[in-house]
């Protein structure tokens, strides 16, 4: 029996050693500033630029000529090419509703960059901005609300300069494609034959703010609280509303679009979407802010207009 | 304010009391039969009960979604009924026992499996019908490693987050257990809930460990006697 | 009565046994991994023969014409397990009482206290076996067996785990166990010796069958055939050739060794001159002589081997083209001490000691 006694002991100790470790260590992290993220930074970064220049020098003098044979058919763009450009990766954390529109947007830019590698990180705003306060390797940050590029800005975590609206973008109610409840506006998702409702989670998702805000708006918001499935981010919403599992969600219009599983039902109101804007920045610990800021006047591009609003989203006018 | 924690606790309470139950009788029922199963598939009914182990949870989610979900089979039969059990709480329980069953089965199957068919033998020549053999007989000697099996499961099923959170959504105050109000927590920002959370949790979990340790320390009872008498002749 | 007649086969082996048991102890003999315990648990019932029948007093307890196939709970056996396998969670007491717990209460205390009273074991009943020395293990074991009066008596190995002294007060034990239980027993041994002491006959097995089944004196005086022989401690044998049959005494040649012995038979044998014989005798039986008359061997000593009251001795006899006969001895200390390694001398095999088995 003693001998249990005294193991137990020891168990009991090392365990509360751990537990005081680990909560001191997590406060360390919710007051993180500027000079320790970077230092996590630089870390990161150093793995990242170790591209051999000789290589592109030597391509880079051939191709000149072919390519700027290319470029007379297309409206001159604003971006440098690879004339003597060493080559350089780009890490861009974007909100997940511009995961379609990105995507063709980057393959675009890497043809005619071609010493550019493009590595975006698609997930919630709420989830970007907590990787680049603990000092993920992004270069450049989308967020689909001003409120996350606001909380960086104010731990000067971004080039305050580079910062811009870039895209409007609206959020609608959609059902599964199959439904058959007939809904038509935000207040019919008060009535009982609509048992669960998908948002993305308000405290972390700006998809799920702007819905709780439509639904105050519209004086609905106790009637729908108890119906509420939260997702991580606003694919996840649509990918609960595709699989039929909830009778209705909230997302942007440009996420409604890119699916064919899903028909939107209602808009909400303009002074709701009006506050719907997509800022866009580099972020101040990045190694190439020169390919940052290039790839940033590029998004402004009209190339990439057109394909902004191929995908549903509205250009803020500059 | 306090209800933000007292929800998930109440939840996850209930989930692993509920699961806990469930996952006990199965997993003792599931390893009384393979521990004596001579047949040709028992390597493989055995991958399967232990499979839930060695997937990523996520994968298991995903699996019980397309199961439970509105054009999966389960789903569609439920539907008749008209209930789903997807974004629901009977989810949580369903993707925590899933989990945890497998560890209760090992666990407890390696106990069956120690306790010395010639005890049980004995027992059949003496008028015992099976039922008796594993009440009076099997049980009792195999009660440490049972009562192991329990509280690893228990702790399983009370950690339980990548199977639940897809079958079971994040539901503040139906389904948002204290692994999925953590992360959110974490996603939100709200670092002082999530430490709260994280401390309920490890602290339910340690002393999981030290019954553990408690129930390990009383194993010896369970060995039968094969030349180790002391000689007091 | 207990009339046994089953097959059983697994990869490698096949069981394929016929005896039977009345009123008496049988002794199964046999090395290890030729069926014994398997034989016991077919009795039992806790594992299926193939095919065959098991009866046991007039109740068919298997038959596979018939697709009867009673469980271990109907048949009324006693079994003692090879390490007793009482159950640990439980007292003495309760352990006993394990197989009548379904009598009056009263009555499950009569007979457990009369069965601790019989098995020597009466301050024990609030022990747990961890506490128990193994003899006392044994004892409850049977106990156990003993107390819903089985029909049989089951015993597997039951002194292998104990040592030389409290073996054989168990045995001594055992023996008188025939006055309290009228049943018949069946006793598994390795141990030839064991099993001549405690059983009235003996069933020799080899290989998943039996060779011989006789009463122990028959077995020991006229094995059936070579395997039995060694196993019943006959190690010194000779191929023969019968010279000469007058009534009870034989003359056998011995190509080997040259030689013609004299062996007295024991029990009908239907033998012809010329027919080929094995002829045997054990080491207990071979003494050291002065000088060569009948039955004699000349040898020379090859190793010695002291014991504490004789001595093991081995020796070789020189046969045709340079080849040797080994012949073993277990002389008297006194008889060892005059001889040495190396050394010539004589062996003489009494014609009352020989053991004859027919070809």
């Amino acid at each position: 029996m003693k001998k249990i006694m005294s193991k137990t002991k020891i168990l009991v100790s090392l365990s509360l050693l751990l537990v005081w470790v680990s909560l001191i260590s997590l406060m360390g992290c919710s007051s993180t500033t500027a000079s320790t993220t970077s230092a996590v930074v630089t870390t990161t970064k150093a793995a990242v630029t170790t591209q051999a220049p000789a290589s592109t020098a030597a391509t880079s003098t051939v191709p000149s000529a072919t390519t700027t044979a290319v470029k007379t058919t297309t409206p001159p763009m604003p971006t440098t090419t690879t004339t003597a450009a060493a080559a350089v990766e780009l890490n861009i954390s974007a909100a997940a509703s511009l995961t379609e529109a990105l995507t063709e947007l980057n393959a675009l830019y890497v043809k005619n960059n071609s010493n550019v590698t493009l590595t975006p990180n698609f997930a919630g705003s709420g989830t970007l901005q907590k990787q680049i306060e603990q000092g993920s390797p992004a270069d450049i940050f989308i967020s689909a609300g001003a409120s996350q590029m606001d909380t960086l800005a104010g731990e000067n975590l971004i080039i305050t300069s580079s910062r811009k609206n870039l895209l409007n973008n609206s959020l609608v109610l959609i059902v599964p494609s199959d439904s058959t409840l007939g809904l038509t506006s935000f207040t019919d998702l008060t009535r009982d034959d609509v048992k669960q409702i998908a948002i993305g989670d308000p405290a972390s998702v700006p998809a799920g703010k702007y819905a709780q805000q439509a639904f105050d708006a519209l004086g609905i918001t106790d009637k729908l609280t108890s119906k509420y499935v939260m997702g991580a981010d606003v694919k996840a919403v649509l990918s609960y509303v595709e699989s039929g599992n909830v009778q209705a969600g909230l997302v942007y219009l440009t996420d409604a679009k890119a699916s064919t599983k899903v028909k939107i039902v209602a808009t909400a109101a303009p002074e709701i979407n009006a506050k719907i804007v997509y800022p866009v920045a580099v972020v101040a610990a990045t190694k190439v802010s020169d390919a940052a800021v290039a790839y940033e006047n590029f998004l402004f591009s009209s190339d990439a207009k057109s394909i902004f609003e191929k995908w549903g989203f509205t250009v803020v006018s500059q | 304010m306090p209800e933000t924690y007292l929800s998930p606790l109440w939840i996850s309470l209930r989930t692993v009391l509920a699961t806990t139950v469930i996952t006990f009788f199965l997993g003792i029922a599931a390893a009384r039969w393979m521990a004596r199963y001579r047949g040709k598939c028992k390597t493989l009914i055995d991958g399967i009960f232990i499979l839930p182990l060695v997937l990523p949870p996520t994968v298991v989610g995903f699996g019980l979604l397309i199961f439970f979900g509105r054009h999966g089979p389960m789903g569609q039969f439920l539907a008749l009924f008209d209930t789903t059990v997807v974004f629901s709480w009977p989810a949580t329980v369903i993707a925590a026992v899933v989990m945890s069953f497998p560890l209760m089965y090992m666990t407890s199957r390696g106990a069956f499996e120690q306790v010395e068919p010639n005890i049980e033998d004995a027992a059949r020549t003496l008028g015992a019908n099976e039922w008796k053999v594993f009440w009076s007989v099997t049980f009792p000697l195999a009660w440490p490693g049972v009562a192991a099996a329990t509280v690893l499961s228990l702790a399983r099923s009370l950690g339980e987050f990548g199977a639940t959170l897809m079958l079971a959504g994040n539901i503040p105050g139906k389904t948002a257990t204290i692994p999925v109000a953590i992360y959110f927590a974490i996603q939100a920002g709200d670092y002082n809930k999530a430490l709260v959370l994280v401390a309920i949790v490890l602290i339910i979990s340690f002393s999981a460990i030290a019954a553990m340790a408690y129930w390990k320390g009383r194993q010896f009872l369970s060995k039968s006697i094969v030349n180790k008498p002391q000689n007091f002749e | 009565m207990l009339e046994v007649k089953i097959k059983r086969s697994l990869p490698g082996f096949k069981l394929d046994i016929d005896f039977s048991v009345d009123q008496e102890i049988l002794a199964i003999l046999g090395p290890s991994g030729s069926g014994k315990t398997m034989t016991l648990h077919c009795i039992a019932g806790l594992t299926q023969p193939d095919e065959g029948y098991i009866k046991l007093n007039e109740k068919v307890l298997y038959d596979s014409a018939t697709k009867i196939h009673l469980s271990p709970q109907m048949r009324k056996v006693g079994f003692v397990f090879q390490n007793y396998a009482l159950f640990p969670h439980l007292t003495v007491q309760e352990n006993i009482a394990y197989g009548i717990a379904q009598r009056a209460k009263s009555e499950i205390e009569d007979r457990v206290a009369q069965l601790l009273e019989k098995m020597n074991v009466r301050e024990l009943g609030q022990r747990y076996p961890r506490q128990l020395s193994g003899g006392q293990q044994q004892r409850v074991a049977l106990a156990r067996a003993l107390a819903p009066e089985p029909e049989i008596l089951l015993l597997d190995e039951p002194f292998s785990a104990l040592d030389t002294q409290v073996k054989e007060r168990l045995e001594l034990e055992l023996l008188s166990l025939q006055n309290f239980y009228k049943g018949n027993i069946l006793l598994v041994t390795h141990n030839l010796a064991e099993g001549y002491k405690m059983a009235s006959k003996i069933a020799v097995y080899d290989s998943g069958r039996i060779i011989q089944c006789d009463s122990k004196q028959k077995v020991i005086s006229s094995p059936a055939n070579h395997t039995v022989a060694k196993l019943t401690g006959v190690r010194n044998l000779f191929r023969g050739i019968i010279r000469e049959i007058q009534g009870k005494d034989v003359q056998v040649f011995i190509p080997e060794m040259e030689q013609t012995v004299r062996v007295e038979l024991k029990g009908t044998f239907h033998l012809l001159p010329n027919q080929n014989v094995t002829v045997g005798i054990r080491p207990e039986y071979v003494h050291l002589s002065e000088n060569p008359v009948e039955n004699t061997f000349k040898c020379i000593v090859y190793r010695m081997v002291d014991g504490i009251s004789s001595a093991d001795c081995f020796f070789y006899a020189q046969g045709k083209a340079g080849s040797r006969h080994w012949i073993e001895a277990i002389l008297a200390k006194s008889d060892a001490d005059r001889i040495c390694q190396g050394q010539e001398c004589y062996l003489h095999l009494h014609p009352e000691h020989w053991t004859l088995l027919a070809d």
